[in-house]
Parts: structure tokens; sequence; C-alpha cells
């Protein structure tokens, strides 16, 4: 997979430009807010339609523009395509168009296009919230399995509607009687999303392991594993096995106002020998496992949909050492287009790669 | 809108309320009302007044009817032993359009929804099972929409109804008919493949 040509209309600092892109590595260089992240956001709303730093849309409209507009002609499986989404302020709408025909469901628009974004803020991925790591594990998946999108779409629906219903039976404004119809959705859609979420935590989980270990040379061993309360009590995750689960916890439940087991309160772990890794990881350990976390996804989708997604990699470079440096590297020599941001070409100094392409930016302007 | 007379705000205000009509639409509708004469007027707002008095719910399938008993209901030949459950009376002619079906209906007037403060006690569900009481009806066929909202109303009725010996069925949940399976959005063909059936 590769992205030949972006456009951007009132995107962020961006008025009107348009760049061109080599199939392999891209270097965007520029000083600090000149708009290198924006040009990553914007490839990356064209694979999820959302931002990668949860930003809102209207933020991302140019200052005193009513709406913005993002284009790009990328190459999936051999196949030339133009993707195009717009956003507008007044009709707080997102638009979105497949070759010029437009899409009638945004959710159809996610995946044509694969993405994998390392920023910053994903460096604190290992010692942040569980919500951050399950949010890592929806992008994946979003992007390779539209079944997982609409079940995380229906279990976040239903769940309202039994937090409610918990609510009213708490007040006795309810019967105990008529939460069983939610019980029974909710477990339904639970053991789905689990089994997803496992399955993919246990074949990203090979590949970090071996994509760690290069690194660390036996040293220790980093692993990751999907920690799931379901999976925990019910021994083969099953629908009725979940249904038990939510029983025993009713009590519990309806104490609080909302379900106290299920998916929406898993976590996919980093452990060191087998230890949980969100205590005491060395920065450099860290580094290490949200490195292999995400080449692992990288590798993932490749297996999955045939076809390597984009490597963005925004002004993490200065912050990997040259043995973390050696990973990227050897990633970029497969068939990988990548597109990397720094703040000084000498940055990269990545052992025998140079960039096919260097991108200067300076205020919301590509200059060469 | 604060620049018009009083009169007129109170219009759109009123139209306002209608389901599917912002504020634009309202001020629109308001003013070509305000074009119209006043005979035109009369018979639209005689209209909406008459249909609210003539119409009521049928007492036995809860339809809307003009008299005590909807013209389905009073229809001789159908089956009296296959009741159809649905949401709404936009689901009866739907259905209706079929002419497959040619058994009674029994309409819910919507589906339960705690976030929307809908509960059993606010549908037509009282006067189904009273009607099943009569012990005519030999099998409820739920064919509430498949929403979330839609499939707990079944399942509800189902854990309710059973265990009054009438067979409940759901109505399947399948592929659109003349398309390709190619085609077919993800949840719906794993639904169908979830309720395949043996041949
Ligand atoms: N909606 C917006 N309209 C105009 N400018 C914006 C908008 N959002 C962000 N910016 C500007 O974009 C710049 C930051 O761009 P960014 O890509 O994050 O910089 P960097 O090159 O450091 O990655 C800042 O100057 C900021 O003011
Ligand atoms: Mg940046
Ligand atoms: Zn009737």
């Amino acid at each position: 997979m590769r992205v030949e040509e972006l456009s951007l209309t009132s995107f962020r600092n961006y008025s009107r430009e348009k760049v061109s892109f080599s199939p392999g590595l891209n270097y965007i260089v520029g000083k600090n807010g000149e708009g290198k992240t924006n040009l990553l956001e914007a490839l990356f709303i064209l694979a999820t339609t959302k931002s990668h730093r949860q930003a809102l849309d209207k933020d991302m409209v140019k200052i005193g523009e009513g709406q913005f507009r993002v284009s790009a002609r990328i190459i999936a499986l051999g196949v030339d395509r133009n993707l195009d989404l717009g956003y507008d302020v007044t009709l707080r709408k997102k638009v979105a168009n497949v070759s010029g025909f437009p899409v009638t469901k945004l959710q159809d628009f996610i995946g044509i296009f694969n993405v994998v974004m390392f920023s910053p803020e994903d460096l604190a991925l290992v010692k942040g919230t569980p919500s951050d790591r399950r949010r890592f594990l929806d992008i994946l998946l979003c992007q390779v399995d539209k079944v997982y999108f609409r079940l995380l779409q229906q279990y976040t629906h239903v769940s309202r509607q039994r937090n409610e219903a918990l609510k009213l039976i708490a007040r006795g404004a309810m019967k105990l009687f008529d939460l069983k119809p939610w019980d029974q959705q909710f477990a339904a859609l639970a053991q789905r999303i689990t089994l997803r979420r496992f399955q993919a935590t246990e074949r990203l989980a090979a590949s970090f392991l071996s994509l760690t270990d290069a690194i660390n040379r036996g040293k220790e061993t980093l692993s990751i594993s999907y920690s799931s309360s379901l999976l925990a009590a019910t021994a083969s995750l099953d629908v009725d096995g979940v249904a038990r689960e939510l029983e025993r916890h009713q009590r519990e439940d309806l104490k609080r106002g909302t379900s106290s087991i299920g998916p929406h309160r898993d976590d996919l772990k980093f452990l060191i020998n087998g230890l949980p890794a969100a205590a005491y990881a060395s920065q450099g350990q860290q580094r290490t496992a949200v490195l292999g976390l995400k080449l692992a996804e990288l590798k993932y989708m490749q297996e999955v949909t045939g076809d390597y997604p984009v490597l963005l990699l925004d002004d993490v470079l200065s912050e990997l050492d040259s043995s973390r440096r050696q990973m990227i590297v050897q990633v970029l020599m497969s068939d990988v287009q990548a597109v990397i941001t720094g703040t000084d070409e000498d940055d990269l100094s990545l052992q025998g790669v140079k960039p096919a392409l260097v991108l200067r930016v300076e205020r919301g302007k590509v200059v060469s | 809108m604060l620049s018009f007379p009083p009169a007129i705000q109170r219009l759109i205000a009123e139209l306002a309320r209608l389901p599917g009509i912002g504020p634009k639409t309202a001020q629109r509708l308001a003013f070509f009302l305000l074009s119209q004469e006043r005979v035109a007027l009369a018979e639209l707002t005689g209209a909406i007044l008459a249909a609210k008095e003539k119409i009521r719910y049928c007492s036995t399938c809860c339809n809307l009817a003009e008299e005590a008993a909807c013209p389905i209901c009073r229809e001789g030949q159908r089956r009296r032993d296959v009741v159809c459950v649905v949401q709404d009376p936009r689901d009866v002619a739907a259905i209706e359009r079929t002419h497959d079906f040619r058994g009674l209906y029994h309409v819910l007037h919507g589906a339960i929804s705690p976030m929307d403060g809908i509960g059993p006690e606010q549908l037509r569900i009282k006067e189904l099972l009273s009607r099943l009481s009569g012990g005519n009806v030999q099998e409820l066929i739920l064919a509430t929409n498949p929403n979330i909202e839609g499939e707990a109303t079944a399942l509800y009725l189902a854990r309710l109804i059973k265990p009054l010996g009438v067979k409940v069925t759901r109505l399947a949940h399948g592929l659109p008919v003349g398309g390709d399976l190619e085609y077919a959005d993800e949840l719906t063909l794993a639904r169908a493949l979830e309720n395949r059936r043996e041949m």
C-alpha cells in the first residue's frame, strides 16, 4: 500500500497544498510548529476518519475557514484509488468519496487506506491507561475488520442502555426481570469483541516477541498479552459463560450503575520476564516495547490484508538510539512506504538507509 | 427569528417541533402557510383535527383504526392463530405489501429503551397478553426492528410469552434478496451465516 499524492485544503495550518510522495522513505523536515505532524494527521484521517491525536473535527479546520478537505491518490493491492474526505463546520458532517463515488456510510471509508502511526505520545503507552492500550487495538482492528467496527459501535450502544437500566432498577423504577434483554445482547457482543481482541493479540504477541528480542538479545523477555476479566473467568469464552459472569456481577453492577466486566474494562498488558511492565519498565524498555508493538502491528496488517500499511513516524527517531533505529531500518528494507518527520536532517542517520525524498515544511507550506 | 412578529415566531416554533423539521425548514413552512388562502388553511387544520378525533387504536391489535376494530382484524379470511408483533403501524403496511402474510398483527407502538424512558409498560404489551390468554393464538412472530432496541423488545417478549405455551418465532436476519453476496454489509453477512439453515 502506498500514497502517491496528498492534497490539503484549509486543513490545520495548510491553505492549499499538494504533496507527492516517493514509494520508499519520505522524510519531512522542519522546525517545531511548522506543520509536519499535520501532514501525518491528514494521512491518518484518510485511513480512520479520525485524528490520531483525538482532536475534534472542527479543530482540524483551518482557523477562519468553514470546512477542510483532504484527498489522496493511493495504491492498494495494485489498485489505484482516490480518497477524499471533507468536513463542514456548520453542517457538522463529514463527507467521503472513493474514486469519485460518494460513500453513504462513513464506516465504509475506514480501512481502504491503512496506516500505522507512531507518535511521541505513544511512548507513554506502557505506563499509560488501559484505555489508551485498548484504543491501540481498536484502531488496528477497525482498519482491517469491518465487522469489528460495527460490533464496537453496537457494544457501546448496548452498554449505555444497560447502564441506564441498571440505574433505573437500583432506583426501583424498573423491574430486575427487564434487565435480561440487555444482558443477553451485552453478552453476545462482549464475547465477540473479546475473542477478536484476544486472537489479534495472540498474533501480535508472536511478532512482538521476535522483534523485541532482536534488541534485547535474550537479556530479558518482553511480551504482550490480552488481559480480560471474561477470559479469566470462563474457560472457553462462550456467550452463556459471559451471561453467567454478568449474573455473578449483577449486584455490583447495580450498585455502580455500570457494567463491571466486559471488553471496555480489558487491557493489553506489557510484561517483562512475565511481570507487569507498567509498574517498573525503564525508559529504554518502554521504547523497545512500543516500537515492537508498532512494528508488530505493521506485520499483522500485512498478513491480514496482503499489503503493508504506510508507516507514519512522527518525531520519534530522535527519541530512539541506534539499536532501536536498526529495528526500523529492517522494516524499511522491505516493501514498506514510510513517512517520517523530524526537526533535523542529520537526525536521519539511519544506517545505510537514505530517504528517497526529503520534504521541507515551513509555516504550512511544503517548500521543497 | 426575533425580528418576526410574535404570531409568526409562535408558528415557526410549533412547526419546528415536528420530527425531521429544523428551524430553517420550519421558517420556510411558516411563510408558505401564511401565503395560502384562508380556505386552504382551514382544510389543513380540519384534516389534522379530524384525524386526531377519528383515529383510535384497534381494540384487538392496537393498530390505528377509525372504528373499534381495524380493517385487518375485521377481515374474515385471515388466520387468527398467527400474530405478527411489530413496533409501528408503518411496519404493518410494509408486511401487508408482501401479500404473503395472512395472519393478524399486534402493534406495540415503540420498542423498549431505558435511555428514552420506555419500558414494557409504555408499550401495548398488556393488550398482547390479554389477547394471548384467549387461547386462540398458536404462534407469535416477533417482527420488531433488527436493531438493539428492537432486539431487546423481542428478547423480552420471548421470555415473557414462551412459558405460556405459545410458539414464539423471530423474523430471520438475512441477506437482501437480489443483491450480490460480495456487496452485502459485513454484519448482515455475519448474521446470515450465524442463522444459516439446513437444506
Ligand atoms: N486549525 C488550525 N488552523 C490553523 N493553524 C493551525 C490549526 N491547528 C494547528 N495549527 C497550527 O499548526 C502548527 C502545528 O503544526 P504541527 O504539524 O503540529 O507542527 P510540527 O511541525 O511541529 O509537527 C501550529 O503552528 C499551529 O498553530
Ligand atoms: Mg509535530
Ligand atoms: Zn386490529
